[in-house]
C-alpha cells in the first residue's frame, strides 16, 4: 500500500457512524500476492489486499469468484499455492495459533456438531479458547444472540437463522480484533439483520476490522467503508473511498447502435435503459468530462447526458459485467 | 478489547473430542457393551451347564459306583481266603470281572481327564502326529504341570469367569472389539470434513497436528475403556453364571511375545516350540488383555489415518473391515502375510505356532505379528499427521 492510499484511509469517514479510532499504519490483515491453484483450476490469482483498524471492507463478487477460497486462506484453512497472508504482521500459515488469536469468523454456511446442543457447541469453543465461564455466563451469551430458549436443544433441530445466530455468538466469543464474515446475514430476519448491522458498525467504530462477503448488497452498502470486487479469482476493482458518491452517466444519442458498439469496443460497462438511453459506469469522477469529450469527437449527436450517483448494485454490475453479458448471471 | 486468547491446550482439545464421541456414541457403546457381556457370558454358561454339570454328576456317580465296586472286590478277596480250594476258581473269575468293571468305571470318568494317562497318550501322539506338534506340546506341558501339582484329574469343560476373560481377549472374539474400533475410529476426521465442522474446529484450534493427536487419543481411550469395561463385565457376569474359577489355574504360553534382546535376529521369528511358559490364569488374562489392547490400538491408529487420507467415512470403514478380514486369511499368502497390518489378529490366539507350522512360514508368530501391526500403526500415524496439516478445508 502506498502512502497516498494510507492518507486516503486516514482521511475518510465510514458511511455508518462517527470517526475512526486512531488508525495504525500496520495493516491488521495483509494479503500479499496470494494465489491458489487446484490442479488445472486457478481459484485465486495474485490477490493483494491490506485492511486497517476499523475498516469494514465489502468483499463482493459472483459465485465462484474465489471469495470463499480467499477467506479460507485468510483463516488458514486453505494453503495458498503462492503468496502469504498475515494478520497483525504474523503469517497465518506458518504461525496460525498466534496469527488467528483475536480473529472471529463466520464461514459460509454455519456448521456445528448437530448432536450437541447450542450450549455444548458454545462450550466446546470456550474450552478451546481457554475461557472459563459459569453456566449463567453461558446462558447470557446465548440470550444475547436470541438463543436463550434453544440453548439445550440439539443443533440438528435449529433453523438456518438460529444456526446463524449461534455462528455469530461463536464469532464474537472473545471480542475479536478482526472479523471475517462470509454471508453472515443468511437466514436472519429483518430485525436480526438490523441488530447485527448496528453491532458490526459499533464494533468497527471501536476499532474492529471487518471483512464482509455478502450477496445482500444493500447491507454491504450500509456498512462498508471500502469495497473489493472479485471475479474469476482476481480483484477486478476496489473502492477505497466509499464515502464519496460514485457516479454513472445516463446518456442518450441519436445513433444507439453505434454508441453500443463504441462502448463495447472500449470495454466500458454499460446497461441499456429505456428510451434508447444507456447507463455507463464511471469509475473515476474525471471520467465524466473525458467520456463526453470522446463522444463529441467520435461524432455522436448527444441528446442528453446526466450524471447520477451510482448505487452499489450499479457499481457491482458495472464491475462484473462484460459488454453484452447478461446481468442476471452475476 | 479483551486480552488475546490463549492457544488451546492439548487437554482442552482432547476433552472436547472425548465429549463429542461420548455424546455421539455413548448410548450405542453402552448397548454394545451389555450385549457383548451378556452374549459371551450366556453362551459360555450354556456350554458349561450342558457339558460340565452332567459330566460332574457322572463323575460323582462313577465315584460312588467305584467305591461300591471296591467294597465288593474287598469282600471277594476276603472270601477267597476262607473258601475251599475247589470253589476258589469261581471266586477268582468273579474277582477278575469286578476288577475289570472297576477299571471301566475309572476310565469312564464323565469328561474328567486322568492327567497321568493324558501325559502318556500325548507322548505317543507326538511321534504319530508330527503336524500337530505345537498344540500337542502345549497340552503335554499343561498335563505335566497338573501332574506335578497334584491335579490328577481335570475337566476341560470346567469354565469359569476367570478363564473366560482370557479366552475372549486371547481368542477370535477379539474380532468383535475390532469391529467396535472400526465404528469408533473410521469417521474421526472424515465426518468433520463432511459436515463442515472441521473448519470451525481449526479456527479455534489451529494446530492441526494437535487436533489430530487429540482425536486419535480420544478414539484410543474410548476403545480401551470399552475393552476394560467388557473384561470386568464378562468376569463378573460369567462368574455369577458359572463360577469365579481359580486365579492360579494353569495356562500355557509357548510363543515369543516380547522383543527381548536375545530375540532379535533370526531367533525373533522362530516359534519357541520347545519352551512353554506356564502362567497362572490371572496373569494370562492380563497378558491377553494387554496384547489385545495393543493390537487394537494399532488398528485404531490405522483407521484414524485412513479417515484423514481417504477423507471418507465409508471409504475408511470399508478398507478397515477388509483389512480386518484379510488378517484371518493372511496365512494363505505365505511370507507375504507379514505385510498384512491385521496379521496379529489370528496370531493372538495362536500361542503355539500352529499357523507358522501349518503354513510353513516360520516368521508367523505373535511377536512378529504384533511388530507388523505396530509398524503399520506408526506409519499411519506419521502419514495422518503429515496429511492433516496439508488438507485444505
Amino acid at each position: 500500500m502506498g502512502l497516498d492510499r494510507q492518507a486516503a484511509h486516514h482521511a475518510r469517514q465510514p458511511l455508518y457512524g462517527g470517526a475512526l479510532m486512531s488508525a495504525s499504519t500496520q495493516p491488521v490483515l495483509s494479503l500479499n500476492h496470494v494465489t491458489k491453484r487446484y490442479h488445472q483450476t486457478l481459484a485465486v490469482s495474485d490477490v493483494s489486499l491490506d485492511l486497517y483498524r476499523g475498516d469494514i471492507c465489502g468483499f463482493l463478487g459472483p459465485n465462484g469468484a474465489g471469495k470463499t477460497t480467499t477467506l479460507r486462506m485468510i483463516l488458514g484453512l486453505v494453503q495458498p499455492t503462492r503468496g502469504s497472508v498475515a494478520i497483525h504482521g504474523i503469517n497465518v500459515h506458518t504461525s496460525p495459533t498466534q496469527a488467528l488469536q483475536g480473529v472471529g469468523a463466520i464461514i459460509e454456511e454455519s456448521h456445528f456438531y448437530p448432536y450437541l446442543t447450542g450450549e455444548q457447541n458454545l462450550l466446546q469453543v470456550l474450552r478451546l479458547r481457554g475461557l472459563k465461564v459459569t453456566p449463567s455466563d453461558l446462558r447470557e451469551r446465548l440470550h444475547a444472540v436470541g438463543l436463550g430458549e434453544a440453548a439445550h436443544r440439539r443443533v440438528r433441530g435449529y433453523s438456518l437463522g438460529m444456526r446463524q445466530r449461534l455462528a455469530l455468538a461463536l464469532a464474537l466469543i472473545q471480542a475479536p480484533q478482526l472479523l471475517i464474515l462470509d454471508e453472515p446475514m443468511n437466514g436472519l430476519d429483518p430485525a436480526a439483520m438490523r441488530e447485527f448491522r448496528t453491532h458490526l458498525a459499533d464494533m468497527a467504530q471501536a476499532g474492529v476490522t471487518i471483512l464482509l462477503s455478502s450477496h445482500i448488497l444493500s447491507e454491504v452498502e450500509q456498512l462498508a467503508t471500502r469495497l473489493v470486487f472479485m471475479k474469476e479469482g482476481c480483484i477486478v476493482g476496489r473502492d477505497d473511498q466509499l464515502g464519496t458518491p460514485t457516479l454513472q452517466l445516463q446518456v442518450r444519442v441519436t445513433d444507439r447502435d453505434k454508441l453500443q458498439q463504441w462502448l463495447s469496443e472500449r470495454h466500458h460497462a454499460f446497461t441499456p435503459g429505456p428510451d434508447d438511453a444507456f447507463t455507463v459506469a464511471v469509475i473515476d469522477e474525471m471520467d465524466c468530462p473525458r467520456l463526453v469529450r470522446e463522444w463529441v469527437w467520435a461524432g455522436f449527436d448527444i441528446l442528453e447526458v446526466r450524471p447520477t450517483a451510482q448505487s452499489l448494485e450499479s457499481q457491482y454490475l458495472a464491475r462484473m459485467t462484460q459488454p453484452g453479458e447478461d446481468v442476471t448471471n452475476v | 478489547m479483551s486480552k488475546p486468547a490463549n492457544p488451546p491446550t492439548f487437554r482442552a482439545v482432547f476433552r472436547n473430542e472425548m465429549e463429542k464421541i461420548w455424546i455421539k456414541r455413548g448410548k450405542a457403546l453402552i448397548i454394545a457393551l451389555i450385549i457383548l457381556i451378556a452374549g459371551v457370558s450366556l453362551v459360555s454358561a450354556h456350554t458349561y451347564h450342558q457339558t460340565y454339570q452332567p459330566a460332574a454328576e457322572n463323575a460323582q456317580n462313577n465315584q460312588q459306583a467305584a467305591a461300591q465296586m471296591r467294597q465288593q472286590i474287598a469282600q471277594t478277596q476276603r472270601a477267597l481266603q476262607s473258601v475251599p480250594q475247589g470253589k476258589k476258581k469261581a471266586l477268582q473269575q468273579q474277582l477278575a470281572q469286578q476288577q475289570q468293571a472297576l477299571q471301566q468305571i475309572q476310565q469312564s470318568n464323565g469328561g474328567t481327564v486322568n492327567e497321568r494317562l493324558q501325559v502318556r497318550s500325548l507322548q505317543n501322539s507326538l511321534s504319530t502326529i508330527p503336524t500337530q506338534r505345537g498344540p500337542l506340546l502345549e497340552q503335554l506341558a499343561l498335563a505335566r504341570y497338573r501332574v506335578s501339582h497334584g491335579l490328577l484329574s481335570y475337566n476341560p469343560a470346567a469354565d469359569s469367569g476367570m478363564r473366560l476373560v482370557g479366552l475372549v481377549f486371547g481368542g477370535d472374539t477379539l474380532v468383535l472389539f475390532a469391529l467396535m474400533a472400526v465404528v469408533i475410529a473410521s469417521d474421526t476426521v472424515s465426518a468433520e470434513l463432511h459436515s463442515g465442522t472441521w473448519g470451525i474446529l481449526l479456527l479455534h484450534a489451529p494446530r492441526r497436528r494437535q487436533v489430530y493427536l487429540a482425536k486419535w487419543a480420544a478414539a484410543l481411550l474410548i476403545l480401551w475403556g470399552f475393552m476394560l469395561a467388557a473384561a470386568v463385565g464378562i468376569f463378573a457376569f460369567s462368574s455369577v453364571l458359572m463360577r469365579v474359577g481359580s486365579t492360579l489355574e494353569p495356562h500355557v504360553v509357548g510363543m515369543v511375545t516380547t522383543l527381548l534382546p536375545q530375540n532379535f535376529g533370526p531367533s525373533l521369528v522362530v516359534p519357541a516350540q520347545q519352551v512353554f511358559h506356564i502362567m497362572p490364569q490371572w496373569s494370562y488374562d492380563l497378558l491377553a488383555l494387554v496384547l489385545a489392547m495393543l493390537t487394537l490400538g494399532g488398528f485404531v491408529t490405522l483407521l484414524v489415518g485412513l479417515s484423514v487420507v481417504t477423507r471418507s467415512t465409508v471409504g475408511a470403514l470399508i478398507i478397515g473391515v477388509l483389512v480386518l478380514l484379510s488378517g484371518f486369511f493372511a496365512a494363505l499368502a505365505g511370507p507375504a502375510s507379514l505385510l498384512d497390518p491385521a496379521v496379529s489378529f489370528p496370531l493372538i490366539s495362536d500361542w503355539t505356532g500352529t499357523l507358522a507350522m501349518q503354513d510353513n512360514v516360520r516368521a508367523l508368530t505373535l511377536g512378529t505379528g504384533l511388530t507388523v501391526t505396530l509398524i503399520w500403526a506408526a506409519a499411519a500415524l506419521a502419514v495422518g499427521l503429515w496429511r492433516v496439516s496439508r488438507t485444505d478445508v
